[in-house]
C-alpha cells in the first residue's frame, strides 16, 4: 500500500518540477513590462530598473529560476506587485474561496447526479431517463458563464433573497472570528447557524451554476456504471432467490456501481477548476480564479506565477489522491497494479 | 469504405439525438452563410446615430441593439461564422499536431511513446484553462488567433491519446502484420494504411472537440483575452451585456449565449450519434 | 475522404465568406467621394482610467466614425503594462490616452503632453511625438513669468497653435462623480482630490463604508503615487497648504502664512502652534523639514531605499533644499531658480503631507502600514486586501468631525460597486463609478449623485513620425470624422464635456474661444482625397 503511495508520488514530483518550470517559462514569455505601469508617473529609469531588480526579473533565465525554487521551498513566492501583500499571502486568502466553492459545488453534483443517474438506469428509456439525458447535455453544452449570468438576473436581483459581490468574514459572520477561509464550513463547524445561512445565500447560486459542469459526466457515469451493474450475475442471482428489489438495489449495486463514478468525480476537479475560473468572474467571488484573471491582466509577475502553480498543484494533489483512493478502494484494481 | 457511410447515415438516422445535433449543425452553419445577408456588417453603426443605445428589439433591429449601437441580429450572424471558424481551425490545429504525435507514438512505442505520452501527461495536469489563459496571454496581439492556438494547443492531448490507442489496436491487425511483412516503409504503412482506418474514432473526438473548442474560446473572449469589443464573436457580446444583467435588457444576454449554447449542443449531440454508429459496443 | 473534401470546402466557402464580410458592409454615404481605404490601427489600454472608465467602448466608436469617411481601422487592445511601453516607445500610430491633473495649471497638461522636452522615445509623455518649436517657446516664457494676463495670452496662443496642427483630437473632460446614500453628507467631489470626509456632517457619530476599486498599496505619503493610496492619505494626514473645497485655490492649513524673498526663490512658512501629530508628537518645522527632506535627499535615514519616491521629481525637482528657519516654527524652501507659478498649489497635494517625524523614528519602514499623521481621522488598522479603518481625531486642530470612523473596502468590478451601494446596501459612498450604471443611480430614491467637471482630459494621439499621421491634413480629417457628441453619449453616458483643448475649462488658461470642429463626413473625405487617398 506504502509502496503504491511511494510509487505514485515519484512520478507526481518531478511532474510538479516540470510543470513549475513550464508556467515559470510561459510568465517569462508574457509581454510588457509591469514595473513601467508601477512607476508611470515618474518615469525615471532608476527606479524601474530597481523595481525589477526587487521583483527578480532581471538576470540569467535559469539562475533566476532556480533562485525562485529555493525561495518557493521556504514558502517564499515574492510579493505581489500591484498590491500590498505577498503572494503567499493572497493565495492563502483567496485559494480556500474556490476550494470551498468547487468543493460544495463537487458536491451538489456527485448528490444530484449520482440520483439522477441511478433513476435513470433503473427505469431506462423513461421520461425520466430522457430528461436525466437532456440534462447531461446541457451541463456539458451550456457555457457556464452565461447559465451563471442568466440564474443571476433570475435568482439575484432586488429584493430575491440569494445576494451576489460580497464575500467575506465581515459579511457573513460579524464578530465571529474565523479561523480559516472556509467561511461556510467553518460557520457550520462552528454551529453559528446565522453565518451559515447568510454563507448560503451567498454560495449556492454559483456552486448550483458550477456544479452542472460535472453534473453531466457524473449522471452518464453512474447510469452506464449501474446499468452495467445491475446485468451482473449475482444480481439476476440474487433477484431469483426473491430478495427484494429494493435490497438488492441499495446493497449491492448501488455501492458496487458507485466506486468508478467516485473516482470520476475526484478527477472532474480539473474541469471544475477551470469552470470555477469563469463562474467566480459572474459572480464576483473572490477567489484564485478572479485573481489570476486580473493579475495575467495587469502582468503582476509574482501573482501570475503563483495562481497558476497553486492551480496545478491542487490539481495534481487531488488526481494523486483520486489515484491512491481508488486502488485502496477497489480490490480488483489493486492486484492487478501489484 | 462507402458501404460503412451509409451503414453510420442509417445508424444517425435512428438515433434522435444525433438527428437533432446534426440539425443543428446545419442551422449554425447555415447562418453562417447567411451572415453576408445581414441587415447590417458585423462592425456597422451610423456614426450620426444619436440615440440611446441599447436599444431594445425593433423593426429596424430585430433584436435590439447593443451599448455601442450595432445590431444584434446581425452580430450574432456574423458571429457564427467566427464560432465556426475558431472551432475549426483549434482544432484543426490539434489535429495537425496531436495526430503525428500519437500515431508516431502509438506506432513507434518504446522511448518515444514514453516520451510523448509523458508529455501529454503533463499537458494534462494543467487545467484547461490555467494553460489556455497562459498561451493566449503570451500574444502581443489581442485577436481571434491567440485563442484559436490556446484552445487548439490544450485539445491536443485528447486527440494524441485517441490516435494512439486507436494506432496501438490497428498494429496488431492482419493487413500491418502482411504490409510489414511486405517490407513496407513504417511510415508508409503508417499513413497509408493504418490512419485511414482509424478515421472513425478521430472524427468522433474532433467533432466533440469542436463543440468544446466553441465553448472555450467563448469563455476566453468572455474573460476579455481575445478580440476587441467591435468584435462580432458571441463571448465578447456577452462581455459587453454582462455590465447590463441588472437592467432587464435582456436582448443583449440572451441571443449570444443561446446561440453558443445550441451550436455547442449541436456539436456534442452530433458527436455522441458518430461515437454510437462508429462503435456500436460503446451504447 | 469525400467528406473531408466536403468539408474542406465548407471551410473555405466560410473563411472567404468571412474575410469580405467584415469589411465594410451595411451603410455609409461616401458623399460621391470614393476613398482608398486607409489602414491604421488605433491602439488602446484595456483598463479604466479616470479620464476613461472605458477605453474600449471609446475605441468602437472612434472606429465607427472613422470607417464613415473612409479609414480601414483595426482596433488593438493591450493590458496596461504593454500599452504604456508601446506609446511610450512611439510604436503605435493611433492611441487613446489621458491625463489628469497633478496641479492645478495649465502648464501641467501642455508641457506634459505636448511639448518637444516630451517627445523622447522611451519615456515620452507626448505620445504624438509633435516638436513645435512655436508652441516651446510660449511654453517655456509662461513657466518663466508670474503675470498672470501673460502667462494666459501665451497658453492661448499656444492652444491655437495645436489646434491647427492637430497632433492629438482632445475628446472629452470626464466628469469626477461619487454615489452615496442619503443620509450622508455633505459630500462633494473635489477637483485635486478625493472626498473631503472631515466635512461631512451626519450622521453624527456614524461609520461611513467607502466601496473603492483596490486596496491601497502603501499609506506612506511622500511614496506613492495610486489613487487608492492617497484617497486614504488625505484622510489621515495634513498639508501646509490645502485647497478650499470645491475649488483650486489655495488656503492655509498646518502653514499660517507665508513670505517669498525679491527673487521668488526662497520661501518660508509659518507653522501653525498648538497641533499635535496622533502619537501626541508635536507638529514643527522639524517635522515639515523631515517630510520633504526625506523625499529630496536619497541619503535621508527616511527615504526608504525601495520606495518608488515618484512624485519628487516631477513635482519639485526644482527644490534645492528645505531647512529650519529662524526659529522652530519656522521652515525655508530654497528654490533654484524662481518659483513656478504652481509652487503653492503643489504644497496641496497628498505628497506634500506631513508624517509625524517621532513615528517615522521609530516605525522606519513600518510607517508604510502604521500612518502617523495629524489630519482629522487616525489610523486604526489595515486587513490586508480586505479594510483599513479609520476613526475620528478628537483633538484636530480645525475641529473634531462629525464621522466617527471610516472603513475603506475594496471591490475591484465597478457594476459590483454600484449594486453593493444600491442593492446590497453594504457600501455607503463609491467613486470611479461606472458610466453606465449611473442613470440607475441618478434615478434611486434614497441615493446621492455628485459630480463635477474634472481636472483632466481624455484624448486621441496620433504619431506624428508615423504614416499616414505625418500629413496634418490627414490628421484633420480625423477631427472631422469624429463625433465627440456620440462618444460622451454612448461611451461616458453622459459624464463628460466636449473637449476642444488639452487643457480643461476648470484651470485659469483654458482657452475657451477655440471652436472645436464639428463632425463633416464630406469635408473628412475631402482633406483625405486632397491628401492622396482618393480612389484612382
Amino acid at each position: 500500500m506504502l509502496v503504491l503511495i511511494a510509487r505514485r508520488l515519484l512520478i507526481v514530483l518531478p511532474m510538479l518540477l516540470v510543470m513549475s518550470f513550464l508556467v515559470f517559462t510561459l510568465v517569462e514569455l508574457f509581454p510588457g513590462d509591469a514595473c513601467l505601469v508601477k512607476h508611470e508617473k515618474s518615469g525615471n529609469q532608476e527606479v524601474i530598473d530597481a523595481c525589477r531588480v526587487e521583483h527578480h526579473l532581471e538576470g540569467p533565465f535559469f539562475e533566476r529560476y532556480f533562485a525562485f525554487l529555493g525561495r518557493a521551498s521556504d514558502g517564499d513566492f515574492g510579493d505581489a506587485m500591484f498590491k500590498n501583500e505577498s503572494v503567499a499571502e493572497l493565495i492563502g486568502s483567496k485559494l480556500p474561496a474556490t476550494i470551498e466553492l468547487s468543493l460544495f459545488a463537487l458536491l451538489i453534483a456527485f448528490v444530484l447526479g449520482t440520483w439522477i443517474g441511478t433513476r435513470s438506469a433503473l427505469k431506462p428509456g423513461s421520461w425520466f431517463d430522457a430528461l436525466g439525458q437532456i440534462v447531461s447535455m446541457a451541463g456539458v453544452s451550456i457555457p457556464v458563464f452565461w447559465l451563471g449570468m442568466m440564474v443571476m438576473s433570475l435568482f439575484a436581483g432586488e429584493g430575491d433573497w440569494f445576494e451576489v459581490g460580497a464575500w467575506g468574514p465581515e459579511k457573513i459572520g460579524p464578530g465571529i472570528d474565523y479561523s480559516t477561509a472556509f467561511l461556510m464550513t467553518e460557520s457550520l463547524v462552528r454551529l453559528e447557524f446565522g453565518a451559515f445561512l447568510t454563507a448560503l445565500k451567498y454560495i449556492v447560486l454559483p456552486a448550483f451554476t458550477l456544479a452542472t459542469i460535472p453534473l453531466a459526466t457524473i449522471t452518464r457515469m453512474t447510469r452506464s456504471s449501474v446499468l452495467e451493474e445491475a446485468s451482473k450475475d449475482y444480481v439476476t442471482t440474487a433477484r431469483a432467490k426473491g430478495l427484494s428489489e429494493r435490497r438488492v438495489i441499495r446493497h449491492h449495486v448501488r455501492r458496487n456501481a458507485l466506486i468508478p463514478v467516485v473516482t470520476i468525480t475526484g478527477l472532474q476537479l480539473g474541469v471544475l477548476l477551470s469552470g470555477a475560473v469563469l463562474t467566480e468572474r459572474v459572480f464576483s467571488w473572490p477567489g484564485l480564479g478572479t485573481e489570476m484573471v486580473e493579475a495575467a491582466g495587469m502582468r503582476d509577475y509574482p501573482v501570475i506565477m503563483g495562481c497558476m502553480l497553486f492551480f496545478v498543484i491542487v490539481f495534481v494533489v487531488v488526481n494523486l489522491i483520486v489515484d491512491v483512493l481508488y486502488l485502496w478502494i477497489d480490490p480488483r484494481m489493486r492486484t492487478a497494479a501489484d | 469504405m462507402r458501404e460503412r457511410a451509409a451503414d453510420i447515415w442509417k445508424s444517425i438516422r435512428r438515433d434522435r439525438g444525433a438527428v437533432i445535433g446534426l440539425f443543428l449543425v446545419l442551422l449554425v452553419a447555415g447562418m453562417a452563410l447567411a451572415a453576408p445577408l445581414a441587415p447590417y456588417g458585423p462592425k456597422y453603426s451610423d456614426p450620426d446615430d444619436m440615440r440611446d443605445h441599447p436599444l431594445p428589439p425593433s423593426s429596424e433591429n430585430w433584436l435590439g441593439t447593443d451599448k455601442d449601437g450595432f445590431d444584434v441580429f446581425s452580430r450574432l450572424l456574423w458571429g457564427s461564422q467566427l464560432s465556426l471558424i475558431t472551432g475549426l481551425a483549434a482544432i484543426a490545429l490539434a489535429l495537425a499536431i496531436g495526430v503525428p504525435m500519437g500515431a508516431l507514438s502509438g506506432y513507434a512505442g518504446g522511448k518515444v511513446d514514453s516520451f510523448f505520452m509523458r508529455s501529454v501527461d503533463i499537458m494534462l495536469a494543467f487545467p484547461s484553462i490555467v494553460l489556455a489563459i497562459a498561451i493566449a496571454t503570451l500574444f502581443k496581439v489581442q485577436s481571434v488567433l491567440p485563442i484559436i492556438v490556446a484552445v487548439g494547443v490544450v485539445n491536443i492531448p485528447t486527440i494524441a491519446r485517441q490516435v494512439r490507442a486507436s494506432v496501438l489496436q490497428a498494429k496488431t491487425q492482419e493487413y500491418v502484420v502482411a504490409a510489414r511483412s511486405m517490407g513496407f516503409s513504417p511510415v508508409r504503412i503508417l499513413f497509408r494504411h493504418v490512419l485511414p482506418n482509424c478515421m472513425a474514432p478521430i472524427i468522433v473526438v474532433a467533432t466533440l472537440g469542436i463543440g468544446w473548442a466553441i465553448l472555450s474560446a467563448a469563455g476566453l473572449n468572455f474573460l476579455g483575452l481575445g478580440p476587441p469589443e467591435d468584435e462580432a464573436e458571441w463571448g465578447v457580446m456577452l462581455q459587453a451585456g454582462f455590465k447590463y444583467i441588472d437592467s432587464g435588457k435582456q436582448w443583449l444576454l440572451v441571443p449570444a449565449g443561446a446561440a453558443i449554447a445550441v451550436t455547442v449542443l449541436g456539436f456534442n449531440l452530433l458527436g455522441d450519434g458518430l461515437r454510437k454508429a462508429l462503435d456500436p459496443r460503446a451504447r | 475522404m469525400r467528406r473531408i473534401g466536403s468539408a474542406s470546402v465548407l471551410l473555405a466557402l466560410l473563411l472567404g465568406l468571412g474575410a469580405c464580410g467584415s469589411k465594410d458592409g451595411g451603410g455609409g454615404n461616401d458623399h460621391g467621394i470614393a476613398i482608398e481605404p486607409v489602414r491604421i490601427t488605433l491602439s488602446y489600454g484595456n483598463n479604466s482610467r479616470p479620464y476613461m472608465p472605458s477605453p474600449s467602448s471609446v475605441a468602437t466608436q472612434v472606429a465607427i466614425a472613422l470607417r464613415d469617411v473612409g479609414f480601414d481601422v483595426t482596433l488593438d487592445k493591450k493590458e496596461w503594462a504593454s500599452y504604456l511601453q508601446m506609446v511610450k516607445n512611439g510604436e503605435h500610430q493611433m492611441a487613446l490616452l489621458g491625463w489628469s491633473a497633478d496641479y492645478p495649471d495649465a502648464d501641467n497638461f501642455l508641457y506634459v503632453l505636448l511639448d518637444k522636452d516630451n517627445a523622447v522615445p522611451g519615456r515620452a509623455n507626448n505620445i504624438s511625438f509633435y516638436t513645435s518649436d512655436e508652441v516651446h517657446e510660449r511654453l517655456m516664457a509662461a513657466r518663466n513669468t508670474h503675470d498672470r494676463a501673460e502667462r494666459t495670452r501665451l497658453y492661448h496662443e499656444a492652444q491655437e497653435i495645436i489646434f491647427e496642427d492637430c497632433p492629438m483630437i482632445p475628446l472629452v473632460y470626464t466628469e469626477k462623480a461619487i454615489a452615496y446614500r442619503k443620509g450622508f453628507g455633505p459630500l462633494g467631489v473635489e477637483a485635486m482630490s478625493h472626498p473631503i470626509l472631515r466635512l461631512v456632517t451626519e450622521p453624527v457619530d456614524g461609520t461611513l463604508s467607502y466601496l473603492r476599486g483596490q486596496d491601497s498599496v502603501r499609506l506612506d505619503p511622500g511614496d506613492v503615487s495610486d489613487g487608492e493610496s492617497s484617497k486614504v492619505i488625505e484622510q489621515v494626514f495634513d498639508t501646509l497648504l490645502r485647497f478650499k473645497p470645491g475649488t483650486t485655490e489655495v488656503e492655509p492649513s498646518l502653514a499660517i502664512s507665508w513670505t517669498s524673498s525679491e527673487d521668488k526663490a526662497t520661501w518660508t512658512f509659518q507653522i501653525r502652534p498648538d497641533v499635535k501629530f496622533h502619537d501626541d508628537s508635536p507638529v514643527d518645522g522639524a517635522a515639515v523639514v523631515n517630510a520633504f527632506e526625506r523625499q529630496r535627499d536619497p541619503e535621508h535615514p527616511h527615504h526608504f531605499k525601495d520606495g518608488a519616491w515618484e512624485f519628487w521629481h516631477g513635482l519639485f525637482g526644482f527644490v534645492k533644499q528645505v531647512r529650519l528657519g529662524a526659529h522652530p516654527m519656522e521652515v525655508v524652501f530654497e528654490l533654484d531658480g524662481p518659483a513656478p507659478p504652481f509652487f503653492l498649489g503643489q504644497l496641496a497635494q497628498f505628497s506634500s503631507s506631513i508624517p509625524s517625524k517621532a513615528a517615522l523614528d521609530k516605525l522606519g519602514k513600518d510607517f508604510r502600514s502604521n500612518p502617523v499623521g495629524s489630519g482629522p481621522f487616525k489610523f486604526v488598522r489595515w486587513e490586508t486586501g480586505v479594510s483599513i479603518h479609520l476613526a475620528r481625531n478628537d483633538a484636530y486642530w480645525d475641529g473634531a468631525p462629525k464621522l466617527a470612523s471610516v472603513v475603506f473596502r475594496n471591490s475591484n468590478d465597478p457594476t459590483v460597486r454600484s449594486r453593493r451601494l444600491r442593492t446590497n446596501k453594504d457600501a455607503d459612498l463609491i467613486d470611479n463609478i461606472d458610466p453606465e450604471t449611473v442613470p440607475q443611480l441618478e434615478q434611486d430614491g434614497d441615493i446621492e449623485v455628485a459630480r463635477m467637471p474634472g481636472v483632466n482630459v481624455g484624448y486621441l494621439a496620433m504619431n506624428t513620425t508615423k504614416k499616414p499621421f505625418d500629413d496634418k491634413r490627414v490628421r484633420q480629417a480625423v477631427a472631422y470624422a469624429l463625433n465627440k457628441a456620440r462618444i460622451i453619449k454612448l461611451s461616458y453616458r453622459g459624464l463628460a464635456k466636449q473637449a476642444t483643448t488639452p487643457v480643461p475649462p476648470t484651470l485659469p488658461g483654458h482657452n475657451g474661444s477655440i471652436v472645436d470642429r464639428k463632425r463633416d463626413a464630406k469635408k473628412a473625405r475631402e482633406l483625405l482625397r486632397d491628401a492622396g487617398f482618393g480612389k484612382k
